[in-house]
């Protein structure tokens, strides 16, 4: 599992369109992903010989964090479980061009805005991406703002952009 | 409105400027008004309002930190600069009594926000300086601001007005013949009859 401190990290949940997005500000928190392989092993006359990978795995992905607040693009912002469940008004699922049975997914983006100390005082953006992410659990106490959350990303690994 | 008794009927505060051409008739003239309410701009224009924000407990605030808000913001401003030069804006006519001409914006079209900022393109058409569209818009911009040194003139200006007013003024007296007279303040004698002496005050320049 690889852990991400979420500490005064902005977690956006994005929609198909990319129009539509609700914008996290947390307080304290964890995310943590596991990426899974499947390689198979070829041995030739007994002895270990190539490795084959097989079918891709999707993204574990689970995160717990307190909220300090949320935005969003619209004037008012949906719940994130409006926002999970895709009951959010105009909100289409990510994965809805080519999948229109399954369950709602969103692009799910962390941005973690990292000052620099040094002659050129500027900051590096970190920024992790989790395509079509779809929740197998959630708790989310709006009175205590905090979030506790499992699901997968279907992709086998995040895309991480640092800039 | 009445002020003693007297309608007031002095209208908004105008103020006139004339950029200087070859000839008079060729001179361009321009008075600034005051712009008296704002109900036709926020017709065209409403003010924006600030997107909502969750926060814990799950109640909606307003975010006037919100980017997007602070642009359209930005923006309101700009637009109610521009509109204000526009509306405030007449042209001079050439002869005394005349009633001022309005301005025919070409590109400018006051239902379309849009296009209020065009009034420096058709002044630069105009063959108006940078200088001079400064010099104008500053003007308009005088016109209809509270400006703190201008109210300190005119109110300076006021007070001198009220001091050199006549110096003795008199109060329309009756003689009471039933009121005695009393000795004079300290033995002092007075030139006037007492009939005049009555109700006077004497004014200090």
């Amino acid at each position: 599992m690889i852990p991400i401190d979420l500490k005064n990290c902005q977690l956006y949940l994005i929609d198909g369109t990319g129009n539509n997005f609700i914008a996290i500000r947390i307080g304290e928190g964890t995310l943590t992903y596991s990426v899974k392989r499947d390689i198979q092993q070829r041995k030739s006359r007994g002895n270990l010989w190539q490795l084959r990978e097989g079918e891709q795995q999707p993204t574990d992905v689970q995160f717990q964090f307190v909220w300090d607040f949320i935005t969003s693009s619209g004037d008012e912002p949906p719940t994130i479980e409006d926002v999970l469940y895709g009951t959010a008004e105009g909100w289409v699922s990510a994965s809805n061009s080519f999948d229109q049975t399954g369950p709602f997914t969103v692009n799910l983006q962390i941005v973690n805005t990292v000052p620099c100390f040094g002659p050129s005082h500027g900051s590096e953006m970190e920024t992790h991406n989790f395509p079509l992410f779809a929740f197998t659990s959630l708790d989310h106490s709006l009175k205590d703002a905090t979030v506790d959350c499992k699901g997968v990303s279907n992709r086998p690994r995040p895309i991480v952009i640092r800039s | 409105m009445k002020i003693g008794g007297k309608k007031v009927l002095h209208g908004p505060a105008t103020e006139i400027i004339v950029f200087a051409r070859e000839d008079v008739e060729s001179s361009l003239a321009f008075r600034a008004t005051a712009m008296l309410d704002k109900s036709e701009f926020d017709k065209f224009c409403p003010m924006p309002k600030p997107p909502k924000m969750r926060v814990k407990g799950g109640n909606l605030v307003e975010n006037p930190d919100d980017p997007k808000f602070k642009v359209a913001l930005d923006q309101y401003n700009k637009n109610f600069m521009d509109y204000m030069f526009v509306s405030s804006l007449t042209a001079l006519p050439l002869k005394e009594g005349e009633p001022d001409l309005p301005i025919e914006w070409e590109k400018v079209k006051i239902p379309d926000k849009h296009t209020w900022h065009f009034w420096e393109d058709e002044l630069k058409e105009a063959g108006l300086s940078d200088m001079e569209r400064k010099r104008l818009f500053n003007t308009v911009m005088g016109v209809n601001s509270l400006n703190e040194a201008k109210m300190d003139e005119a109110r300076a200006s006021f007070l001198q007005r009220q001091r050199e007013e006549p110096e003795v003024l008199s109060f329309p007296t009756d003689e009471r013949n039933d009121t005695p007279s009393g000795e004079h303040v300290n033995g002092s004698a007075s030139d006037l009859p007492e009939s005049q002496n009555a109700g006077t005050i004497l004014m200090k320049k």
